[in-house]
């Protein structure tokens, strides 16, 4: 085989080789995205390296050739490993590295023992390259090689789906926590993904320029404390003063899925500087743990946006009355409730707006650094994301705060319409002090283009009578007390115990009549030639309930 | 014949089981499928290029990746389908395995008999169970995501081992090593094989299968 031939041999490898360590950073980087990633087939050929249809996302291809460095002849070989590292970030500021996935080259001599244990695990394979085989770089070996690549290509896209961190990016959101990458070229620095991380080789290829690997170190213990973050910072920030590389950390796109379950989790969580200014909640949650790995998950089929996320404040009682809920007070009971489903109805259109917001100024100021900060070090490029995350980041994160604070009457101005509520909120404290049983009836007795005075109004009032029974005492009794601070409470009061004596009269009055005309019902009694038994007493009994 | 073979062993809910063998054979299948091939001469061909897609579990915490073909996983999803229902009726005992196999065939000196070689099988066997309470389910969707998560890793080392595939043949021999029945890929040959009846004792198909292949061959 003439030198020229294997030269031209190593070339299209080393073309390979690159163009798999860009495609390994595109995967890996689309993968933490957040979102499910559908790409169509081509069956009439289409120029996708590897016949596997993995689109270029712009930025990330930047970054890996910025990584990489490559100058125009320069061989690829050399810059190897490269390594795409994700790293999650929370909105306080802890920090936390979740994977490196790398891509290396052992060069040939070091790796003729492992080919050599290679092949002798897989003796008889018709495909296996062995020392022998690698110095012969035909065209059907490359064919075979292209297709190795394609193989460990798609290991990497199915294994990228079952790391931690994929679930994590899934349920990224703004406001709890994102997911950043970094495109550097080193060994992995594995060191930083804390005690018992995982190790995975995805593959090996022997080739005549080396053995090509592919492997991943996953973090295993996802649970962050504040102090555990700081320390993470301090190591990634010395990390980081000692190797001079570019981070590049963010057009992740805000999980689509607003209702999460992070993101509700996120919603009690005070932001750092939120503007909302939930300072009761701010310090109780001083020393919280966020567990990451266990989240509270719902089951399937639920409902996320009806979900309810209990936080501190509700383990503090409210002062109510006892069994206020038997209260007849439906109005207020539909405003204070469900100030949380509300909160949900109008605080889902406002974060969709935040992400939206978010993303896009995310996504500009990273883009602005990048271009300011070509050739600046770490530290700064690092800093001055963080201010734009900050920034982009604060008017996201009070909003639930604030939103949680809404009180109820706030909440349904949101909710209802004008006209509605300027009724409501007139009526409000008088519905309160009121026997039970006006508003809705007579809003349903007014009938269209009938006049006061029509017998329509007749058959309303009696319709009203009927059809709610007669008020109990106690309720009014546990209503006025409730309804004192009102301006009106002492004139309702008053209106409600002249209602009941009222009733109280009738009520005597007939009881009256029954005893004076006792006799008369004895005498029709002893008519029917009947003794006095239960069943005729039962009867009478029943005889004095209808009449009352 | 000489086919690897690999098993895997679950134990799952009923409805766990369609997903927990699609993540599992998808998996296997998005290996195994190329792009299609394209003939503009005798022996020259382009290939076409594979798309895929995430799939995200219902019943377990699990998202898994498969070919973008809307008649594969069709296909897939029938045979699954038609093996969980078995497995999930009343008179079955809990427990069955269902079979990926690809294959390879050969032409034969007679004319109306093919002879199918197996290269590769892939098994997943299955034992239902029911969850007393919501906790206890809850956590068994976890364990079985984890589990999901050490086959696909499993897959992934075998896959890249460098073990024996069939030889891309010549166009006239295309439809010996691969399925070109689909429009947009094409998987190796392959097809499904079940059992529900236990894993030992043999059903009455195969029995009979078993009698007249002897008598054939005697």
């Amino acid at each position: 085989m003439s030198a020229q031939r294997l030269n031209a041999a190593e070339k299209e490898l080393e073309k390979y080789i690159k163009f798999l360590a860009f495609k390994t950073a595109q995967v890996v980087v689309q993968s933490r995205l957040g979102e499910k990633i559908q790409t169509q087939c081509n069956p009439l050929g289409g120029n996708d390296w590897f016949n596997i249809v993995v689109q270029d996302h712009p930025d990330v291809l930047d970054e890996t050739k910025r990584a990489l460095a490559l100058k125009q002849g320069e061989s690829i070989l050399q810059r190897l490993p490269l390594c795409v590292e994700i790293s999650l970030r929370t909105t306080e500021g802890d920090k936390m590295i979740l994977e490196v996935w790398s891509l290396d080259l052992l060069p040939v001599d070091s790796n003729k023992a492992t080919a050599g244990e290679d092949c002798k695990g897989e003796g008889g394979n018709i495909n296996a390259f062995n020392d022998s085989q690698t110095l012969k770089a035909s065209s059907h070996q490359l064919h075979v090689i292209y297709n190795r690549m394609s193989i460990m290509l798609k290991s990497l896209i199915s294994l990228t789906r079952t790391t931690p961190a994929y679930k994590l990016s899934r349920r990224q959101c703004p406001d709890s926590y994102g997911i950043y990458y970094r495109v550097y070229v080193d060994r992995p620095q594995v060191h930083t993904l804390g005690e018992r991380h995982k190790q995975v080789k995805i593959g090996q290829l022997n080739t005549i320029l080396g053995s090509v690997i592919m492997s991943v170190a996953y973090r295993t213990k996802l649970t962050i404390s504040p102090t555990a973050g700081h320390q993470a910072a301090a190591t990634a920030h010395q990390a980081q003063q000692h190797n001079a590389i570019m981070l590049k950390s963010d057009h992740f796109r805000p999980a689509s899925d607003a209702s999460s379950p992070i993101q509700q989790m996120s919603t009690v969580k005070p932001a750092a500087g939120g503007a909302g200014g939930a300072a009761g909640t701010g310090a109780a949650s001083d020393k919280r743990f966020i567990d990451i790995e266990k989240p509270l998950r719902p089951g399937a089929f639920t409902d996320l946006g009806k979900l309810r996320q209990f936080t501190e404040t509700d383990f503090v009682l409210p002062e109510t009355p006892p069994f206020e809920w038997m209260l007849r007070t439906r109005h207020e009971s539909n405003g204070s409730g469900s100030i949380e489903s509300l909160n949900r109805k109008c605080e889902s259109p406002v974060l969709n707006n935040n992400n939206n917001n978010n993303n896009y100024s995310i996504n500009g100021s990273s883009c602005n650094n990048i271009n300011q900060n070509h050739n600046n070090n770490n530290s700064t490029a690092f800093k001055s994301f963080e201010k734009s995350t900050t920034a982009a980041a604060a008017p996201s994160a009070a909003s639930p705060i604030k939103s949680l604070l809404i009180p109820a009457s706030s909440a349904t101005l949101r909710y209802k319409s004008a006209s509605m509520l300027q009724e409501q909120a007139s009526a409000s404290s008088s519905q309160l002090q009121q026997p039970p049983d006006d508003d809705s009836l007579l809003k349903e007795l007014h009938f269209p283009f009938a006049s006061p005075t029509s017998q329509v109004n007749d058959l309303a009032k009696f319709y009203r009578e009927c059809y709610y029974a007669p008020p109990l005492l106690g309720l009014n009794e546990l209503q006025a007390p409730a309804t004192s601070c009102s301006a009106t409470a002492a004139a309702s009061a008053a209106l409600s115990s002249n209602a009941t004596d009222g009733s109280m009269d009738d009520l005597s009055r007939q009881l009256e009549q029954f005893e004076t005309s006792l006799e008369d019902y004895d005498k029709l009694v002893s008519q029917f030639g009947l003794s006095a038994s239960s069943s005729t007493g039962s009867r009478s009994s029943g005889g004095l309930q209808m009449s009352n | 014949m000489n086919a690897r073979s690999q098993i895997f062993d679950f134990t799952m809910e009923g409805r766990q089981v369609d997903e927990a063998v699609a993540s599992i054979f998808h998996t296997v299948l998005f290996h195994r499928c190329s792009g299609k091939y394209m003939y503009t001469g005798d022996a020259q061909y382009s290939i076409g290029t594979v798309g895929y897609s995430d799939v995200d579990c219902d019943f377990i915490d699990f998202t898994y990746v498969c070919c973008t073909s809307e008649s594969l996983t069709r296909k897939v999803k029938r045979a699954i389908n038609v093996f969980s229902e078995k497995l999930r009726s009343n008179d079955s005992c809990g427990s069955g395995q269902i079979s990926l196999e690809f294959f390879q065939k050969k032409k034969n000196r007679w004319l109306f008999t093919q002879e199918s070689i197996p290269w590769e099988v892939w098994t997943v066997h299955l034992d239902l169970i029911k969850h007393e309470n919501e906790d206890d389910r809850q956590l068994s969707r976890e364990n079985i995501s984890d589990l999901l998560t050490e086959k696909v890793i499993y897959i992934t080392e075998l896959m890249n081992r460098h073990d024996y595939v069939p030889k891309t043949p010549s166009q006239s021999e295309l439809d010996l090593i691969f399925d070109t029945s689909f429009p947009d890929i094409q998987p190796y040959l392959f097809k499904f094989d079940y059992s529900t009846s236990g894993s030992t004792a043999p059903s009455m198909g195969n029995a009979v299968k078993k009698i007249i292949k002897e008598t054939l061959a005697m």
